[in-house]
């Protein structure tokens, strides 16, 4: 190791700063440029997966099918009573939600009644 | 007075870009930044926008240390110099030893750093480094004498 300071400022001029690029040529453009193809790689990963999640889906069978498939009609879900208006006419005319209870009963309870009823077919079966 | 026409641009790139470069790591760029700085001052100097100075060198340095400090402080980076990546090549040692001197150079003081650098590096004088850093020459002697001493304890250490 150089001693006095001649010698050791001759061993530090020794070591030569790391080239630099030439003049003009631009390494700053290379990073948006990656992360333009980034940016874009997650955009079409996710179309791509939105998609398939959209197609898989639409194969699954829903709720309610089965049940249209015993009586021949409107998934039960599409004829659900709205709770709030349900709730207001419970506090404010019981003997209409009463009625009205009644009324929706028909449509979302199992139809024991009929030729193609729920029950008829468990019978049989 | 000195114009920067596009010869003598061209050559002060030559000769100085890469110790310009590596300065910047002195001041606390990685050497990427470093390098994209020197590009920025000398394709600004390319265009005209920069005027004309007495001693184009010293002027160089300044602008770079200028630039880099913008650069450090808009990127809220560290002062000290980065470590992990080569800023200095050797034809005959190898890597260690070169990392050896990174890390030497990184434990100085920032103005000790600068110091040492310029006079070794950049071939200025005591004098032109002073004017360069606005820094009372005899500051900057007794700084580069300081830089030595510590740097050849921290080689020798190693």
């Amino acid at each position: 190791m150089p001693l006095d300071d001649k010698d050791l400022e001759k061993y530090l001029r020794e070591f030569q700063p790391r080239a630099v690029r030439p003049l003009g040529s631009s390494q700053q453009t290379a990073i948006p440029w990656m992360g333009r193809l980034a940016a874009a790689a997650v955009v079409l990963l996710s179309v791509s997966g939105g998609l398939w999640y959209a197609r898989h889906k639409s194969n699954m069978p829903r709720a309610g099918v089965k049940l249209e498939t015993f009586r021949g009609e409107v998934p039960v879900e599409e004829r659900r009573p709205n709770a709030i208006l349900l709730t207001k006419l419970a506090l404010e005319d019981p003997k209409r939600f009463e009625e009205q209870l009644e009324a929706e009963s028909q449509h979302i309870l199992p139809d024991f009644g009929g030729q193609q009823s729920t029950l008829r077919i468990l019978t049989k079966e | 007075m000195n114009k920067f026409t596009p010869e003598l641009v061209k050559a002060l790139y030559e000769q100085h870009g890469a110790a310009l470069a590596a300065y910047g790591c002195c001041c606390g760029l990685d050497f990427g930044s470093a390098e994209d700085v020197v590009q920025q001052v000398f394709l600004k100097l390319l265009q005209g926008t920069l005027r004309e100075v007495k001693a184009p060198v010293p002027y160089l340095y300044r602008v770079v240390r200028n630039a880099s400090s913008n650069q450090r402080r808009d990127r809220r980076r560290e002062t000290e110099m980065p470590g992990g990546e080569f800023c200095f090549t050797h034809p005959t040692v190898d890597q260690a030893e070169v990392i050896s001197l990174q890390d030497a150079l990184r434990s100085l003081p920032e103005e000790q750093r600068e110091t040492v650098f310029l006079r070794t590096w950049s071939g200025m004088t005591i004098q032109e480094i002073a004017e360069a850093t606005e820094t009372p020459l005899n500051t900057v002697a007794s700084r580069y004498r300081y830089a030595l001493e510590k740097l050849r304890e921290r080689l020798r250490e190693r």
